[in-house]
């Protein structure tokens, strides 16, 4: 199946939840990723202690993001990288169309960014140009598959073996497999011919340091490390939020994020890059660093919406939700997905954009709990829920048929449930009433704008007792 | 491009966001793994952690006792050129391990890309996590420890330290344009979530760990 970029998430939901073959694929991944982080969460005593470190390392970074971008700047320009200050995904794209121009164009490798995804960097340089090839496995299978990617740190999660071998069979012209193994080995010899004649690399950044100039980047394939090391150009792309104060802070950071992505203690590979290195030793002959706000500035504002700048894109929280782990990355219809591209994305996009994600959520919290910065997610989620209802009232639920606009309803609902609960005579009355309504089955067809959510459930029935009728016979047998 | 004025709107952007905040100061904390264990807990620890990690450790006594091990992973690559810098002491340990074939960085892509075997020192280990820090001022570590499909890595015992605070401490020191940090051998868990080695850098990775002689000699 092709996932359309609809963003209609309500719609995406409901074909992603009738895909069986994507749901167990995302069963198998999510599950594996989550008993792999507790493991490696479990050897850490301190763990709870380095979340709140990691917490307020974050805040004064970005309570001090103009002091620190600034420092950074000057240091990475010391050690002879170029910077380029880019305020929106257009003028990113194009900043780095010049540079590649000026390098003299020709086969540009790139390694994982989520970054480069929300410019759609590869869309816009593919005009006339080859696009930049994907050397990451998984964002290389989706980049031949047409697709954008279904997670944060594993982007091809929604694909079996089977979906993978027939792709290179197509795109590759090879005899189909589904050896894990060998696809892999068959990537490493197709990418290799990419990285031999590369001339520009691009790639992402996890953290970037003030006071060094330094960037880093985190990975396990080797991939990122390739595209930095082997062309003579390289330009890394990040956002404004990606600082860290100082070069000690990191160690907080780099026990929190291989745990909590893939439930490593350590990824195979992370480099740390200072500017360029002299002619004479190996590396790129010029290091070129593409600052991106393109929304991220507003989100400075308020404390509640700053956190979304704390991220460290683990995909924890992706692997620990109840929404995404039964549709995956697609039905959100955006670039980050999960609970926390249902915070970002509405902030990035605009809320128009994106106006049913924040909705998106159960509110159960198992993205809080897992999150190794303590973001509150849920609290982000109602903020953006309570500014979208404050600007153009509820969201457009297409399950709902009723003669009288939602939020109308809604209203008379909330204030009929404030009259029953406040006294105990009516409590009793209004409790008679449901359960006799419940119990008439084709009621919940009927009910209007209850239908949404009998549409993926059974509404249950309630027990032959109720609790307070159970307590009172049971006090009084008991005198 | 107009790189001047977007960086003035984007920090002024930013200021007036935060015009209404008060910034929060934090005064550096002390380092969180602070524990010196002896020597011998060290080198177990960062034995097992590497282990974990899929790589290999071979113990030997002196820098000496390093070539035959060199030898014996040459002949299980089946490795005809080797790529590595040009050290006193790794030409010496490549003279005495019988290679002849030696690529050094500074060859061509082609040439780069067909060794079989990368040979490198190791500046210093994190126990904690198995980890091989490659930060030299004299030697180009990059392309030696990522195009081939073996890494041969020398460390010595006296180079481990418990965990990364004193790694990152020690890098800070004297920060280099570029370290690398080493966990393993390349990985991936792209398809299905399920381990496979190799995928673009080495298959596999040998540190050779040596008891005796010098922490590694500043050049």
């Amino acid at each position: 199946m092709k996932p359309k970029r609809s963003q209609d998430f309500a719609s995406n939901a409901r074909e992603a939840l009738a895909d069986e073959h994507l749901r167990e694929a995302l069963k198998r991944g999510t599950s594996r990723f989550e008993r792999e982080r507790r493991d490696a969460v479990s050897e850490v005593p301190e763990w709870e202690d380095l979340r709140e470190k990691a917490r307020l390392i974050k805040e004064e970074a970005l309570t001090n993001l103009d002091r620190y971008l600034e420092q950074f700047v000057e240091r990475a320009e010391a050690a002879g990288a170029k910077v380029h200050w880019a305020r929106d995904a257009q003028e990113a794209c194009s900043d780095i169309a010049h540079i590649i121009d000026a390098a003299g164009g020709g086969t540009v490798v790139k390694s994982k960014s989520m970054t480069t995804e929300e410019i759609g960097l590869n869309a816009a340089l593919a005009q006339g140009a080859p696009p930049p090839v994907e050397t990451d496995l998984g964002e290389w299978i989706i980049q031949l598959a047409d697709e954008p990617p279904s997670h944060i740190i594993a982007p091809a999660i929604h694909k079996t073996r089977e979906d993978v071998g027939a792709l290179f069979a197509e795109k590759l012209s090879i005899d189909e497999t589904h050896d894990i193994e060998e696809l892999t080995r068959i990537a490493r010899r197709f990418l290799r011919n990419s990285f031999a004649e590369a001339s520009v690399g691009i790639s992402g950044v996890n953290f970037a340091i003030a006071e060094t100039g330094t960037l880093l980047i985190l990975e396990n394939e080797g991939n990122a490390r390739l595209t930095t090391s082997l062309p003579r150009v390289h330009i890394a792309v990040m956002g404004i939020e990606k600082i860290l104060p100082r070069i000690e802070d990191l160690e907080v950071f780099l026990r929190l994020l291989p745990r909590s992505g893939t439930g490593q203690r350590m990824t195979s590979y992370l480099s740390l890059i200072t500017g360029k290195t002299k002619a004479a030793e190996e590396g790129p002959d010029a290091v070129h660093i593409v600052i991106l706000d393109n929304g991220r500035s507003a989100m400075l504002k308020d404390r509640v919406t700053r956190q979304s700048l704390a991220c460290i894109r683990c995909g924890a929280c992706l692997n620990h939700c109840p929404v995404y782990r039964e549709i995956g990355g697609h039905a959100y219809g955006s670039v980050y997905p999960g609970p926390i591209g249902a915070v970002i994305t509405p902030q990035l996009a605009g809320v128009e954009k994106a106006s049913q994600l924040p909705f998106a959520s159960s509110l159960c919290g198992a993205c809080r709990d897992v999150c190794p910065v303590k973001i509150d997610l849920p609290e982000l989620l109602l903020e953006l829920r309570a500014r979208l209802v404050e600007r153009r009232g509820l969201p457009h639920s297409p399950d709902a048929r009723s003669p009288l606009p939602r939020r109308t309803l809604e209203r008379m609902g909330f204030r009929l449930w404030a009259f029953a609960m406040s006294g105990p005579r009516r409590y009793r009355f209004f409790m008679g009433v449901g359960r006799r309504a419940v119990r008439i089955t084709f009621l919940s067809t009927i009910l209007g704008p209850l239908r949404a959510w009998t549409l993926g459930r059974d509404l249950p029935a309630p027990a032959p007792m109720s609790f307070r009728r159970a307590w009172q016979r049971r006090r009084g047998s008991k005198r | 491009m107009s790189t001047a004025s977007a960086r003035d709107e984007i920090l002024g952007r930013i200021r007036e966001s935060l015009a209404h905040t008060e910034p929060l100061q934090r005064a550096p904390g002390p380092g969180l793994s602070a524990s010196h264990p002896p020597r011998a807990t060290l080198v177990e620890e960062f034995r097992r952690a590497l282990i974990a990690a899929d790589g290999q450790v071979h113990r030997v006594k002196s820098f000496a006792d390093a070539a035959p091990v060199l030898a014996q992973r040459m002949a299980a690559a089946r490795a005809r050129s080797v790529l590595s810098s040009d050290t006193p002491e790794i030409r010496a340990l490549l003279a005495a391990a019988g290679c002849a074939g030696v690529v050094t960085p500074q060859a061509g892509r082609e040439e780069l890309l067909a060794a079989e075997l990368g040979l490198t020192q190791v500046q210093f280990a994190i126990a904690e996590t198995g980890t091989l820090v490659l930060a030299s001022p004299c030697e180009p570590h990059r392309l030696a420890s990522l195009l081939p499909r073996v890494h041969v890595a020398v460390l010595h015992e006296q180079d481990i330290v418990s965990g990364l605070g004193e790694a990152l401490e020690r890098l800070a020191s004297d920060l280099l344009p570029v370290a690398t940090f080493i966990t393993g051998p390349s990985r991936t868990g792209d398809i299905e979530l399920t381990l496979v080695v190799g995928v673009h850098g080495p298959q596999e990775l040998h540190v050779i760990l040596v008891a005796d002689g010098p922490a590694m000699p500043p050049c």
